[in-house]
């Protein structure tokens, strides 16, 4: 059984909808990426899983952790697993700590949040913490207060406050984005590493294609809150089925390109609150039917590969 | 830094009138209120430094005992105001929406009433004293004390480590007090003390006008009041009373200058 089960979201804040008819499972272990545009309802989808979205969204459809209906739950029922089943990173480490607390202090709380134990105790268990996501001499440094951190540094005590109950699920939103290439590197191995190490199931929240490819087991693609692909990181990302996907794919820069010829995609994303009534790709689709007025469904193009596209389907079909 | 050393300079002005006040029936030399028909406004002598007052009281004696009167009004008045405010302002920027309408438009028909009205409306109703005087001027500070801590709190509450604190879990409760107040109450503290120093002229203006404090209690808004009858004669009786507010107003606007500088940067208490 699927560790987590994502069936049919929709999300909508009044008329605009951010998510409309998600499907995603993630298995014990496994890290998924989440890729698209700005506004494609990727951190909209964290948070619906965290049961965190503003009392304002209307939420649609199920999400189920283990054997748990998560869209079922009460609030304080919710909070009891919040930190301890799944946990969220949320984006920008510069602003994601309190300024107010040292490091230490931080993760102390993280971890009595939820487990009933004394202060030493949780301390002595942060510095392991911290120590584990590879901060140096971190009996001492769990004393200081973020402002004296680097960026990179508050990344790996954020994902410490993360781990603190060892959680199966852990959400990661745009963990690399703020930092510079290298320390990006690092904190994707340490992310890699946590899985290798716990076995936790990883949402790797990203813009960056780059960063999907480097430890992404599957990758899913949204698109204007649709899901318009979904499979294994290496297909979805060297052999791209749907045209939204082609054209995200191939506007990724790389040393090979030609100086002056930085491929963009036309058009521009559609406003989600008046999203077009079918393929929400089709306006700026280069091999738009009239098809694609209607809704695609999800259909397998290979082994662990979906696609959600009227040229697809016709080919099926055929 | 210049912040800090005006906050130094406002503490130990500070410290050393309200050790004054506390210690006055030590430092006293003479009692507040017994009446010498023989020293009816004599000037400033040896045994009385500040001179005596028409009904022949020491004028340092009296300054002493209405320090400590008056030092109760303000920080009394300003720490009701304080929790109260703090509380409310919580409440409505934290969770917003109907709770944040009902809290601040009824705030804000406070803040329409002009300050001294409000005031002498509630004293009218009730009858002077010490604690009236109290309600009266928090009344008057509630609304300043519930916006600034509501604008901070809605700074705070949008940052990540609020969202951060919730996907670990912690409760509403929970994240207000170990993260959004923390980081919401500076700019509350530093109006505090600023509002403090305004609180003794507030207080004065209201027993100046015999809505305040009532005799035989000292307060230095009487003594300016009973000093200013016989001012022509005898300028000690108002000058003291005069210079202890105005020491009492500088040293807590100080403090706030100072504290200013390292609780607000952001200038929302400005």
């Amino acid at each position: 059984m699927s560790l987590l089960a994502i069936e049919r979201l929709s999300v909508s804040f009044g008329t605009v909808s951010a998510l409309r008819d998600v499907s995603l499972a993630i298995e014990p272990g496994e890290i998924v990426g989440v890729a698209g545009e700005s506004g494609c309802g990727k951190s909209t989808l964290g948070l619906a899983v965290m049961g965190l979205l503003p009392p304002t969204a209307r939420v649609e459809g199920r999400i189920a952790l283990g054997e748990q209906s998560l869209t079922e739950l009460r609030e304080s029922e919710l909070r009891r697993l919040r930190g301890r089943q799944m946990a969220l990173i949320v984006q920008d480490p510069m602003t994601a700590l309190d300024p107010c607390f040292s490091i230490g202090s931080q993760v102390v709380d993280a971890i009595r949040a939820h487990a009933d134990v004394s202060r030493r105790e949780a301390s002595r268990k942060a510095i392991e913490l911290l120590s584990e996501v590879g901060i140096p001499d971190a009996a001492r440094r769990a004393r200081e207060i973020p402002a004296r951190f680097s960026g990179g540094m508050r990344q790996r005590a954020v994902i410490a406050c993360a781990l603190a109950n060892d959680p199966e699920l852990l959400i990661a939103d745009e963990p690399t984005t703020a930092l510079d290439v290298t320390i990006q590197a690092q904190v994707l191995a340490l992310i890699d590493g946590l899985r290798e190490r716990r076995g936790t199931a990883i949402m790797l929240i990203s813009h960056d294609l780059g960063v999907l490819s480097q430890v992404c087991d599957r990758v899913a693609i949204l698109y204007a809150g649709q899901l318009v692909e979904l499979g294994a990181a290496s297909q979805v990302l060297e052999a791209p089925r749907h045209p939204y996907t082609q054209a995200l794919v191939s506007a990724v820069p790389t040393s090979d390109h030609a100086p002056g010829t930085l491929t963009t995609i036309g058009g521009r994303v559609p406003d989600l609150a008046d999203a077009p009534p079918g393929c929400r790709f089709s306006e700026r689709c280069p091999v738009a039917l009239p098809l694609c007025s209607e809704v695609p469904r999800m259909l397998p193009v290979g082994d662990e590969h979906e696609v959600a596209c009227w040229h697809v389907e016709q080919g099926v079909a055929r | 830094m210049r912040g800090s050393r005006k906050a130094l300079a406002g503490a130990a002005i500070l410290a050393l009138l309200a050790l004054a006040g506390l210690l006055a029936p030590l430092l006293a030399p003479h009692s507040p209120e017994s009446i010498d028909s023989s020293r009816v406004l004599v000037g400033p002598d040896v045994s009385h430094p500040f001179g005596s007052d028409a009904l022949g009281r020491d004028v340092l004696s009296r300054v002493l005992y209405a320090f400590r009167t008056s030092l109760g009004v303000a920080l009394g008045s300003v720490s009701l105001a304080l929790v109260i405010g703090t509380l409310l302002g919580l409440i409505a920027g934290y969770f917003r929406g109907l709770a944040d309408t009902l809290i601040m438009r009824a705030l804000d028909m406070l803040l329409a009433l002009p300050a001294l009205l409000l005031a002498i409306s509630l004293i009218a109703i009730t009858g002077p004293g010490v604690w009236i005087v109290i309600v009266a001027i928090a009344l008057i500070y509630l609304p300043i004390f519930a916006r600034i801590v509501r604008a901070a709190v809605v700074r705070v509450a949008a940052e990540p480590y609020v969202e951060g604190a919730r996907a670990r879990g912690a409760s509403h409760l929970a994240v207000l007090r170990g993260h959004v107040l923390p980081n919401a109450f500076g700019p509350a503290l530093v109006q505090a003390s600023v509002l403090a120093g305004f609180a003794f002229q507030i207080e004065a203006a209201l027993s100046f006008l015999g809505l305040g404090v009532r005799p035989p209690t000292p307060s230095l808004g009487l003594m300016l009041y009973d000093g200013y009858q016989v001012l022509q004669q005898a300028w000690w009786a108002d000058v003291f009373p005069g210079i202890a507010i105005a020491l009492a107003v500088i040293s807590f606007l100080l403090l706030g200058d100072g504290l200013r500088a390292r609780l607000d940067p952001r200038g929302i208490a400005s």
